[in-house]
């Protein structure tokens, strides 16, 4: 149905994938590749294994600190930039092979470009001299027909925690990146403090551009002369033109001839209308709420990664007996295609007619035994199919039924209720807290009592002095004093704070009509939330629907989080007329990572406003609550060794496993 | 042959050689043997013999041989005349040519050129040239060719003959190659000849329906006329037409410029469309290093003034000639004006390494200011590195240095500290992150980097100091911190505190278990308050878990849930079972039957469920029990449930 949208994401994956493979091409023979964690996985959304045996890499690794042996003569490296100690494991890696006298032709590819740090760094390590450096512009890795990810996780963390700008800063050079590709868009809003640093590197890179590019276009291009007194020599009637349009030009000045003359050059049809940029800081509710499309409940349940959830722990997996311990939920698959962004409660019945379906063609076997051979054979054919999709559809019921089981148990149940209660302001945050305190109190995943005391301190401006401290108290006694940084970063992340002023929640609620009375949330953006409509899809929502855009909006835009911009590029199509019946297409970015309802949300906005805007969503990750809550947590406090208690010598002659055995 | 990959004979025959000389399209090579054997080779069609020929009178080494264009080879040799004077000698030709001979009586210097050959001598310059053959076909006597017509023509009509056009009409079909033909012409010839065929081309032109090349017409006139002006004095650059084309108004106006011709250079750009940048930059580093009278500021002026026409010129390039004349002012105002990020930072941060003290202040905070300003990680890292010497988690790092330019504008460069905190930390360098955070006055991050390392101090006592002293740093009040972030520091100091208080009392209690020698996983230190609870239940010493509940003083609902959890753990139901019904519980009993439900014992459970105040709760219980009477009945008891909420409504209230 996106079929324009689809374009642009093919045209991405293509190009990355020539990239990627004219990299391998470029060293010829057998080599080995070692990427970078984060590119191991969404490698498979590139290109498939077989691509890599025939351009000649023999395997390939996780670079991690265990080093590799190979026979191949060459090595490859495939590293983040902006994951910089990843270097030292390659150096490592180097060292291994030089110990081992092995001779090898390494070349370390940077990815989406190679920085002065990456280089420090390798000749930091002793490696620069036998080490060919190259970079690889992949941005992105195209995981739908629709999305297109840079899989660089923890941007949230690390801009609003840490104040590292590069998340930002990559993004904003992604976005460059699909305006090279497909035109400068015309119209930009964006929003979020992340949203501001995008919003100036774009502006910055594309001066930086400009100025380049009328250096070569003076230097190389044909460019028209400009100054009177050229003797005119031709009596044709080109040639009359070209002198008239030459007089005209000469009228204005020279400066301002150089500086439209590569616009000129670049003429290339904006194929994308308009960008917003949605800072995760600015809707942080989308993330805390719960959600109930078929793909959000799997993901909350299972965890997707790469399109791939692990179901070896699942209890109805284990009964199939079934050998493999994942499943791919592909977006080429067309069955997924339809029931992924399915309210669950739409789902038991859609699943259950197609069952119905596979059913009556296994049953019609009887009838057909006495028909003709073409009617015979028409039967087989569609038996077939059915038989094929049968594992599929089983699969798909059990992982349904496992959902619905979940979400109607008691403790599911309560978190929803203290959910609704705590958006709704329809209790007294006292009595939310005491809930809050009791999942702490029975040592819940931490994340699950972290998101509900989040929404509470969102949605009411912050907490009481007194009563957060004693909840923080409680969550420290129950999940360790490790976690005095976990709630640190969040508050620095804005996720949790002490009470300042009155809550703005009430006017955002109403401004950006964030719950739909139930009757019409069907049809809404709202039905992926039941009833909530996640913020950042009204925002777009807003670009269009308001007469002026945001700047309708000011006063329900100042209430959220950071700045909101509104900027229009220069763009050399945007004084022709856009062809009124052809969907335009809108690139909305998440910085921080999106949800799956809000991917849902932004498909069903799509169909509500009669496919007239296609969404195209860039992120930087796929996020969720337990995600959210994990980035903020310091992984590496976790992996210490615990505490030795006072010296005893005979405690030490047992060594110091974690959990002693009894003694 | 040789070349960049491979060496190889190609087996040329008459050798040995004494000269080469390669044209100067490069498609072919002229060589002479000792014995006056005389080949010419196409490069291209891997060294193919041409053409051979004998020269007899070259029976020794010529003093230099060049192609004059790709027409003919001049062959420079100096002979001894019999009065022992030395004569010297210019032969040109080729092979099937007659080698005509020049003679000069100063030495001379030969220079090959694209359409002919420069003779350098002692008093003058000439220039030695094959004559065109478009040229041949108009001036060589009695030609008859349509492009001799044609000028003819002209000549006609000028002298006023009103039959001019009939000298035209039998060349009708061959007229745009003759007006073509005659501004090559025009391109090899001087004025006022030049003129002449320029303008007869133009005539010709007017009988064509359709212009053949207009553009070939413009770039002949503009070309001609360069060659014209740069002829004249003071410039006197002698150039034809073929050799401009060759080198191109680019390297020409740079060529001007060198010789400081800038204003001509420029007006050359101008008038034919050429990008003004090289010559501009040429100028600016003259300007700069020449102008010793101007200030910074003045020279500033009059650079911007000029560069303000030419976008994407190279400030910072500009700049750095600047700064090598110790311009200081200068470099830096113009390096505000770069586009470019990247070569801004570079540019400071390489003037940074140069000067006294104070220019290398001056330039790093510039360098800073600017990295932070384009948010790019890669130029933070580099002016960081810059500033602070080298590595910043190396020893030697000059923390003190950033923290200084820093504090100058604290919330400027907020992301620079952000980084090197952030940077310092991920070396686990938290005591100097504490220390740079310290000296920015930032209390709080100070606090959390100290606090960092006690996770890494595994030793008991060790990892108590550090939580005193963690403790203090958060005790420590900010008079210009909000309320939200001193109640923050506050809550982390009695945290501190606490955590202190928990250690030792877990060190207490492994020590009694190992005097005691208590039964199960006596592990206890690191452990958070409430699984230390559960463990001291789950091995049986509840009379220490109600010690350690009373001291840490935890609410008694906390406490309720926790016994629930460690007997649970323990499988000690039987005690849980009296637990529940010792005492009314201030958690409900839910979690109690929940327990048991989990574990099958029913009999417990069945007994509690009636404690359980929601009806529908209880029918539930029941259901999970296998009583669907029972929940039944329970369910009638209850009321309907009313106003469930946005979320749970979805449900629906049958399930």
């Amino acid at each position: 149905m996106d079929s324009a949208v689809g374009e642009l994401v093919d045209a991405v994956r293509a190009d990355v994938r020539a990239r990627l493979l004219d990299l391998l091409d470029e060293v010829t023979g057998r080599k080995v590749l070692l990427l970078d964690s984060t590119i191991v996985g969404p490698l498979d959304l590139i290109v498939s294994p077989s691509d890599l045996k025939d351009h000649g890499v023999q395997q390939w690794h996780k670079l991690s600190d265990q080093t590799v042996a190979s026979d191949c003569s060459q090595m490859i490296f495939l590293v983040r930039c902006a994951r910089i100690e990843l270097v030292d494991m390659l150096a490592k890696q180097i060292h291994a092979d030089e110990k081992e006298k092995k001779e090898r032709l390494y070349v370390a590819v940077f990815v989406p470009n190679k920085t002065e740090e990456c280089v420090q760094r390798l000749a930091a390590s002793n490696v620069k001299a036998n080490v060919r450096i190259a970079e690889c512009a992949i941005h992105h890795f195209p995981s739908d027909k629709d999305v297109l990810s840079m899989e660089t996780p923890r941007l949230y963390h690390d801009f609003h925690v840490l104040g590292d700008p590069s998340g930002p800063f990559y993004a904003a050079q992604a976005l460059m990146f699909l305006q090279q590709k497909f035109g400068t868009i015309p119209s930009v809003h964006a929003i979020g403090g992340a949203g501001r640093v995008v919003v100036e590197v774009m502006q910055r890179i594309r001066k930086e551009d400009q100025a380049g590019q009328a250096k070569r276009s003076t230097l190389g291009g044909k460019v028209e002369m400009i100054q009177p007194g050229v003797p005119p020599v031709a009596p044709s009637p080109k040639g009359a033109a070209a002198i008239r349009r030459r007089e005209e030009a000469s009228q204005t000045s020279p400066a301002l001839q150089a500086s439209a003359s590569p616009e000129v050059q670049e003429a290339k049809p904006s194929k994308i209308s308009e960008l917003v940029v949605i800072d995760r800081r600015v809707d942080l509710f989308s993330v805390l709420c719960s959600q109930f499309t078929y793909q959000a409940l799997i993901d909350a349940t299972y965890g997707i990664q790469n399109n791939l959830i692990d179901i070896s722990n699942a209890a109805w997996a284990k009964d199939r007996g079934s050998s493999n311990s994942t499943v791919k939920l592909s977006p080429d698959d067309l069955f997924y295609q339809e029931i992924r962004d399915l309210h669950i409660d739409k789902l038991g019945p859609l699943l259950e007619e197609k069952a119905r379906a596979v059913q009556q063609t296994y049953s019609e076997k009887d009838n057909v035994k006495n028909k003709s051979a073409s009617d015979m054979a028409e039967y087989i054919k569609k038996f077939k199919t059915a038989q094929s999709a049968h594992p599929l559809l089983e699969m798909h019921i059990n992982l349904a039924h496992a959902l619905k089981d979940k979400i109607q148990t008691e403790d599911y149940r309560q978190m929803l209720k203290l959910e609704d209660e705590i958006t709704a302001q329809s209790t007294s945050s006292q009595s939310c807290l005491d809930l809050v305190e009791d999942i702490m109190d029975d040592q819940k995943p931490f994340h699950e009592a972290l998101r509900l005391l989040c929404l509470l301190s969102l949605v009411n401006n912050g907490i009481k002095a007194k009563q957060l401290d004693q909840l923080k108290r409680t969550f420290l006694q129950s999940y360790g004093f490790e976690h005095m940084l976990t709630l640190a970063n969040m508050e620095r992340a804005g996720l949790l704070r002490y009470q300042q002023g009155k809550s703005g929640w009430s006017t955002i609620k109403r401004q950006f009509n964030l719950f739909v009375e139930d009757a019409a949330a069907d049809q809404d953006i709202s039905y992926a939330y039941s009833g909530y409509a996640p913020l950042s899809v009204r925002l777009v929502q807003m670009t269009r629907s308001q007469p002026k855009g945001w700047i309708a909006l000011k006063d329900a835009l100042s209430l959220l989080h950071g700045p909101a911009q509104e900027l229009q590029q220069p763009d050399s199509t945007s004084a022709r007329e856009q062809d009124p019946n052809k969907p335009s297409i809108v690139l909305v970015c998440f910085l921080g990572g999106v949800t799956s309802g809000e991917i849902a949300a932004l498909r069903r906005l799509s169909e509500l406003e009669d496919g007239r805007r296609r969404f195209l969503i860039m992120t930087t990750e796929f996020i969720n609550s337990k995600k959210l809550f994990e980035s903020m947590r310091n992984e590496d406090v976790f992996k210490q060794p615990p505490v030795e208690g006072r010296a005893r010598p005979q405690e030490r002659s047992r060594g110091f496993g974690f959990w002693p055995t009894n003694r | 042959m040789v070349d960049r990959h491979s060496c190889r004979d190609v087996g040329l025959m008459d050798g040995p050689f004494m000269a080469f000389a390669l044209s100067s399209s490069g498609r072919l090579l002229a060589c002479l043997s000792t014995k006056g054997v005389f080949k010419v080779l196409a490069v291209e069609e891997n060294l193919q013999v041409l053409d051979v020929a004998n020269i007899v009178e070259t029976i020794k080494k010529p003093k230099q041989m060049v192609w004059c264009g790709d027409d003919c080879i001049a062959l420079y040799l100096i002979a001894q005349t019999p009065s022992s004077s030395l004569q010297h000698i210019l032969f040109v030709g080729g092979p099937q040519n007659d080698w005509i001979p020049y003679q000069y009586d100063t030495p001379l210097h030969l220079v090959s050129e694209c359409d002919g050959c420069r003779v350098l001598g002692t008093n003058k310059i000439e220039f030695v040239q094959r004559v065109p053959p478009s040229v041949e076909q108009i001036f060589s006597i009695g030609s008859f060719d349509p492009p001799a017509m044609l000028c003819y023509a002209l000549e006609r009509y000028e002298s006023g003959d009103v039959c001019a056009q009939e000298s035209l009409r039998p060349i009708k079909a061959e007229l745009p190659e003759a007006v073509s033909t005659c501004i090559d012409a025009a391109l090899c010839e001087q004025p006022p000849h030049s003129s002449n065929l320029l303008r007869a081309a133009s005539f010709g032109r007017h009988f064509l329906s359709e212009t053949p090349e207009p553009d070939r017409h413009r770039d002949a006139c503009k070309n001609l006329r360069i060659c014209v002006e740069l002829r004249k004095s003071p410039i006197e650059i002698p150039i034809t037409a073929a050799q401009l084309e060759k080198l191109g108004i680019a390297g020409l106006t740079l060529r001007l410029a060198q010789r400081h011709f800038h204003l001509l250079a420029i007006r050359i750009c101008e008038w034919t469309g050429h990008s003004q940048e090289k010559v501009l930059y040429h100028w600016a580093c003259e300007k700069i290093r020449h102008s010793t009278a101007y200030t910074d500021e003045q020279l500033c002026q009059i650079i911007l003034s000029k560069f303000q026409r030419c976008p994407g010129i190279g400030y910072a390039e500009v700049a750095r000639v600047a700064a090598e004349t110790v311009r200081t002012v200068l470099a830096t105002s113009l390096l505000n004006h770069e586009p470019r990020s990247h070569a801004q930072v570079q540019v400071l941060v390489q003037l940074s390494q140069e000067g006294d003290e104070k220019n290398r202040e001056i330039m790093l905070r510039i360098a800073l200011d600017k990295a932070a300003r384009s948010w790019d990680p890669d130029l933070i890292h580099l002016a960081l590195s810059a500033a602070s010497g080298g590595d910043l988690c190396k020893r030697g790092a000059d923390i003190q240095a950033v923290a200084r330019l820093v504090k100058e504008r604290p919330f400027e460069l907020q992301v620079i500290s952000d980084m090197v905190t952030g940077i310092l930390s991920k070396a686990e360098q938290f005591d100097r992150a504490r220390m740079l955070c310290d000296q920015l006055d930032r209390k709080r991050p100070a606090a959390y980097c100290a606090l960092h390392r006690i996770y890494r101090q595994a030793n008991y006592e060790e990892r108590m100091k550090l939580l005193r002293f963690s403790k203090d740093l958060f005790a420590i009040s900010d008079a210009t911190a909000t309320d939200a972030e001193k109640a923050s520091m506050q809550f982390a100091s009695q945290a501190c505190a606490e955590e202190i208080d928990l250690l030792r009392a877990q060190v207490s209690l492994e020590d009694q278990a190992a005097s005691k020698h208590w039964k199960g996983n006596t592990r206890f230190a690191g452990l958070p308050l409430a699984s230390t609870l559960v463990r001291l239940i789950e091995i049986g010493e509840v009379v220490e878990a109600d010690n350690l509940r009373s001291q840490m003083k935890v609410p008694d609902k906390r406490y309720w849930r926790i016994k629930i959890r460690g007997l649970s753990n323990a499988a000690n139901f039987e005690e849980l079972n009296a637990f529940a019904t010792h005492r009314t519980s201030p958690i409900g009993y839910e979690l109690f039957i929940e327990t048991f439900l989990k574990h099958g014992r029913h009999d417990f459970a069945l007994a509690l469920v009636p404690q359980v105040k929601s009806a529908e709760q209880q029918a539930q219980y029941f259901l999970r029990m296998g009583m669907a009477e029972e929940a039944q009945r329970a369910r009638s008891r209850g009321e309907e449930r009313s106003g469930a909420g946005r979320l749970l409504n979805m449900f629906g209230v049958g399930r």
